[in-house]
């Protein structure tokens, strides 16, 4: 019984020691084609209204950050979408992605309009981190840009 | 293995990463302070040590800003925060080298004689390099009160 012991925690220091190079994580290439790919999905699903999306893909302890500054956790947010999708149209624009380790982040413009007619533009930063070996949004922000052409 | 043999483990590990998760939220936060001084002085050393290669603010008009020109509007004198303060914090870690940080940034100043004050929801992204946290991105939306 005794070996076992020591047995034990070289497994646990070894899982702890590959958690820390965590040889998981993508290259960047990959992780910024990954993160495109995700970002065409985000903003589709924000069209459609489509709250499983954002169930799958959002960490458990997403902060989300309205264009009217409310601080939303993923409850919160995924109540949004009890309501349908309001969207006639919803695009992206000015796409960037940036790649740090494990983190990644993509900022962009979306021009949008409301089926009343309404229209505008707002800009969002969503952060990405690499969990679970995969993409999981942790945070998004979004600002209100205001109408297109002003 | 004794049950109570894994006990010890857990009891030997557990405090441990506690212990590094509470010093690093003091460090990310130490840093944020320290930033929001250099603000109000208009430190634009210490600001070089903290934004990140490749930082990029998006403002409260949804404006995008990078690094030399946030450094070049400090060292221009404007805008003068006489305020310029990070409350209600909250800050989640992922890993070593990530922390995401949500707050509200309360500022109070003038910009060529023009006196503002505002309050605004910010997510600040830091990540540690070479050992210490830097700014990679942060994003700011503006509260609006009932008077604005």
């Amino acid at each position: 019984m005794r070996f076992l012991v020591p047995f034990f925690i070289v497994l646990i220091t070894g899982d702890v020691m590959a958690e820390a190079r965590d040889l998981s994580i993508p290259d960047p290439e990959t992780a910024a084609a990954s993160i495109q790919q995700l970002n065409i999905e985000y903003i589709e699903a924000a069209r459609t209204g489509d709250a499983d999306w954002f169930r799958q893909h959002m960490a458990d302890d997403v902060i989300v950050i309205t264009g009217s500054a409310q601080r939303l956790d993923k409850a919160g947010f995924l109540a949004l979408f009890d309501s349908p999708s309001a969207f006639k149209s919803l695009t992206v624009r000015n796409v960037t992605v940036r790649v740090f380790g494990a983190m990644a982040q993509v900022d962009a413009d979306a021009p949008w309009e409301l089926a009343d007619g309404r229209t505008g533009i707002s800009r969002y930063i969503d952060t990405y981190v690499w969990l679970d070996d995969r993409w999981q949004v942790v945070s998004a922000q979004i600002t209100y840009l205001g109408e297109p052409g002003s | 293995m004794k049950p109570a043999t894994l006990l010890l483990i857990l009891l030997l590990s557990t405090p441990v990463v506690l212990a590094e998760s509470g010093v690093d939220e003091a460090s990310v936060l130490q840093r944020l302070h320290e930033a929001c001084e250099a603000y109000e002085k208009g430190d634009a050393d210490y600001l070089e040590g903290f934004l990140a290669e490749g930082y990029t603010l998006t403002g409260t008009r949804g404006t995008v800003t990078h690094r030399e020109a946030d450094l070049a509007q400090v060292r221009s004198g404007e805008p003068q925060y006489e305020v310029f303060r990070n409350h209600s914090m909250v800050v989640r870690f992922y890993g070593e080298d990530t922390a995401i940080v949500n707050g509200i940034t309360s500022l109070k100043g003038t910009f060529h004689g023009e006196p503002f004050e505002l309050d605004a929801q910010f997510t600040d992204t830091m990540v540690k390099q070479d050992g210490v946290w830097m700014l990679a991105a942060s994003h700011a939306t503006r509260i609006e009160k009932p008077d604005d």
